[in-house]
């Protein structure tokens, strides 16, 4: 009769110990996943934007918009011939590409015909109502330039910008 | 009589044992766990660094590109990369300026236009360049440097260094270093 009693007392010992465990595992993995969910949606926005940092390179370098002889170089004469061709929207997966000029300073206007190269930004495409700037870089901007006879590449420094929506592929 | 008593006695110590063994046991069970969790809490990703170091290089590499106003010789203006060789061999512009000075002047303007710019509100909390030669290990023109570096114990600290030529056998390196708000 004793030793029952005993036995019971260890079973319940035993019982009250697992479940003193599983209870202690269970609340450690809910504190896991409330740290890691908290960190989940900041992670896919640098996630999201290292792939749009890479887009931008990628499309800096890309034949169409390569300047050749300088690294990374952007080629403007190539910019403004491609101006308001949306078809490359598709091309790219993006909503927009804008080269800003930084240094040196020129008067605030859109690239036109008529006042190229003394203007500040070239529209390839945007979307007008999209103002998220997704990611941008660095790059020098590049032309042909003529002195005393002779031509010269002349580089400035410029930012690429583009616009995403969607995701960035 | 006694042997029974001693019966009882050596069953009770190995049950003690067995409790202790089973109480090491979850311990040791628990310790691996809150191992594994804190490696796995502990793994931050570097994503934000490496992507700071790229937009670094690539500043940094536009203004290597970036052409002056320096002729030397006339009609032949110079991008910074060629002017810190010529700064290296002490030449002068067409302008009557030094090669060192119009490239200082121009590094800072650059700075300034930029995003890198130390102010109120900015990310950047430091940020400077310097160019010295590796045969002489001195600073071609002064480093031109915006901020504080003090004030950076806890942010992202990125740098950059570019080999040049500087002419016969001397190698000139560009170095530019920023540090970012966490």
């Amino acid at each position: 009769m004793i030793e029952d009693k005993k036995g019971q007392l260890k079973i319940q010992q035993m019982i009250f110990m697992l479940v003193a465990v599983a209870l202690f595992f269970i609340f450690v993995a809910l504190f896991f996943f409330a740290i890691k969910g908290a960190s989940l949606y900041k992670q896919s926005i640098e996630n999201e934007r290292d792939k749009a940092a890479g887009v931008v390179l990628k499309i800096a370098s890309s034949p169409e918009f390569s300047y050749e002889g300088v690294p990374n170089g952007v080629d403007e004469d190539k910019l403004m011939a491609l101006r308001s061709h949306r078809e490359y929207s598709d091309y790219w997966g993006i909503d927009g590409i804008i080269v800003r000029k930084l240094y040196p300073e020129t008067s605030g206007q859109e690239c036109e015909i008529g006042n190229y190269p003394d203007c500040n930004e070239i529209k390839i495409f945007a979307k007008d109502d999209n103002v998220a700037q997704a990611a941008s870089a660095y790059v020098p901007l590049c032309r042909k330039e003529i002195s005393g006879g002779r031509t010269y590449d002349k580089c400035e420094i410029a930012i690429v910008i583009i616009q995403t929506e969607e995701e960035v592929i | 009589m006694k042997d029974k008593i001693n019966f009882v006695k050596r069953l009770k110590n190995k049950k003690g044992q067995e409790e202790i063994v089973g109480f090491v046991l979850i311990v040791v069970i628990v310790v691996i766990i809150m191992v594994i969790l804190l490696g796995f809490m502990l793994r931050q990703p570097s994503t934000k660094e490496a992507r700071r170091s790229l937009e670094l290089g690539t500043f940094a590499s536009s203004m290597l590109s970036y052409t002056t106003e320096c002729e030397i010789p006339k009609t032949t203006p110079q991008k910074i990369k060629d002017l810190i060789r010529r700064c290296n061999e002490r030449n002068v512009c067409d302008n009557g300026k030094s090669a060192c000075e119009i490239m200082e002047t121009e590094l800072k303007e650059i700075v300034a236009h930029s995003s890198y710019k130390v102010d109120e509100g900015s990310y950047t909390r430091y940020f400077s360049i310097s160019t010295y030669s590796n045969q002489t290990n001195t600073s071609l023109i002064q480093p031109i440097i915006i901020g504080n570096v003090e004030g950076c114990n806890l942010g992202v600290r990125v740098i950059n260094e570019q080999p040049l030529s500087g002419g016969i056998g001397d190698l000139i390196y560009f170095r530019v270093e920023a540090c970012f708000e966490s």
